[in-house]
């Protein structure tokens, strides 16, 4: 789908769109860098695991502009 | 999550009942403003608190009450209660009241020491127990009839708030907690703490973040939707609370006095934290110690942190941090992890709510 971009000022925050886009509209959807510390595991940096989160999408409902006026109450058209 | 179709919208419907419910209590000589919005569902699962920033309140800026109303019409199965933090709109700043702390730098009153530390939890013998304001606090949500069975929402400031909370709860009561953009996670310092939040973060990423649209909505900018405003800044009881303030605290002549000097005062403390350059130091590290208590007293809670890549407050360091962070907690049988939010600001929740309610129900593991 088009990813229409704005007002922005492009050396802020680069790659954000990619972001908000895999999220709200990438069928694979967004996922994340996550560390954990397994339970009573010791201290020290060999004790952290890192592995990622689990694909995040926005809910279906919110996909569309019906859906995200029903929720909010509104949205602004651009 | 399931919608239903019969709904007009949750989020309006919210709002609604935050207007009617902000009210301010008083326990101990400290005030809250609080919003409440009750479970929907005959089955409660629980409450969800949600504690603000360290400059918002519902009665100072609408927009908090929008952002609860969001997140109360997301989790329309649980209670939902909002506390305005120390010195903003009805709630009143953390103030000396005459108790003693043991420090490495003297004995502190509450207020001072919770200034030049940035802990809202301190040693008492053995024993580590919440700041004063805290425990009234707890006292108040009780009076309340909310018990925060498992669920802490929090952002930012929030969260330095809702930790050392938990130590005023019962034992083993928190089974998961989120705490969003937590600060302390490294040493800012008042200035560096304040230009990252007021220019960098609240103007520069705010506009940033508002411009994005996708496929020619601006969906991701909730704040900008056609909703109902916010009309409890008005609430005769919340007024009548701030006046009150004023006239009961000498040092505080003016709610524009209160604010500035709540703000100076965790700025303070919220710009406090380990010097990570050099290595790890420990000697000032308040989200240390607060985190090994809270997770002390709750040692089979579910504690997931978020850092966002582009959040001032870890100047580009969120990842290391993170890993920095957990390295040193004392995990006990505690489950504590941290997300890693690329390409995203500190209030990323402000404008992708959804996002952050997805983070949220994968760390708890709930079914949207």
């Amino acid at each position: 789908m088009a990813f229409a971009m704005h007002e922005i000022n492009s050396g802020l925050l680069p790659g954000v769109e990619e972001t908000a886009q895999a999220f709200y509209r990438s069928e694979s959807g967004l996922t994340l860098p996550r560390y954990c510390r397994p339970t009573q595991s010791a201290p020290g940096v060999s004790s952290v695991l890192h592995g990622f989160t689990k694909s995040l999408s926005a809910p279906e409902w919110a996909q569309n502009e019906e859906g995200l006026k029903q929720f909010f109450g509104g949205c602004r058209q651009h | 999550m399931k919608k239903d179709s019969s709904n007009s919208s949750e989020v309006v419907a919210n709002i609604d009942v935050i207007n009617r419910s902000l009210r301010v209590t008083e326990v101990g000589g400290d005030i809250y403003e609080t919003a409440v919005v009750r479970s929907k569902s005959e089955q409660c699962k629980g409450a969800m608190l949600h504690i603000s920033t360290f400059s918002s309140s519902i009665s100072n800026n609408p927009g908090n009450g929008f952002e609860f109303a969001v997140q109360a019409a997301l989790y329309p199965d649980m209670d939902h209660i909002y506390v305005a933090s120390p010195g903003n709109g009805g709630s009143s700043p953390i103030r000396n009241v005459g108790m003693q702390i043991k420090t490495p730098h003297g004995l502190m009153d509450q207020r001072e020491y919770f200034k030049r530390t940035g802990r809202m939890t301190y040693e008492d013998g053995s024993e580590t127990k919440s700041l004063p304001y805290l425990t009234n606090m707890q006292e108040m949500l009780e009076s309340l009839g909310v018990e925060i069975t498992g669920f802490i929402g929090t952002d930012s400031a929030g969260g330095s708030y809702a930790t050392g909370l938990t130590l005023a709860m019962p034992e083993d009561q928190i089974k998961h907690a989120f705490f969003s953009e937590r600060s302390n996670f490294i040493r800012l310092g008042r200035v560096g703490l304040a230009y990252g939040m007021l220019v960098t973060e609240n103007v520069r990423h705010g506009n940033r973040m508002k411009g994005l649209v996708v496929d020619g909505l601006r969906i991701i900018d909730p704040i900008s939707v056609n909703a109902p405003r916010i009309d409890a800044p008005d609430s005769a009881n919340v007024t009548l609370a701030k006046e009150r303030i004023k006239g009961t605290q000498e040092i505080q002549r003016n709610s524009i006095r209160q604010q500035v000097g709540a703000m100076a005062t965790s700025l303070a403390a919220l710009s406090r934290g380990p010097e990570g350059d050099s290595g790890y130091d420990n000697s000032e590290d308040s989200l240390l110690a607060d985190v090994n208590a809270m997770i002390a007293r709750h040692p089979n809670g579910r504690f997931t942190f978020t850092l966002a890549e582009f959040d001032p407050l870890y100047r580009g360091r969120a990842d290391e941090l993170a890993r920095i962070f957990l390295a040193n907690i004392d995990v006990q049988r505690a489950d504590v992890c941290a997300i890693i939010l690329e390409k995203l600001p500190h209030a990323y929740h402000t404008y992708l709510p959804l996002l952050q309610d997805a983070l949220r129900r994968a760390a708890f593991d709930l079914i949207a």
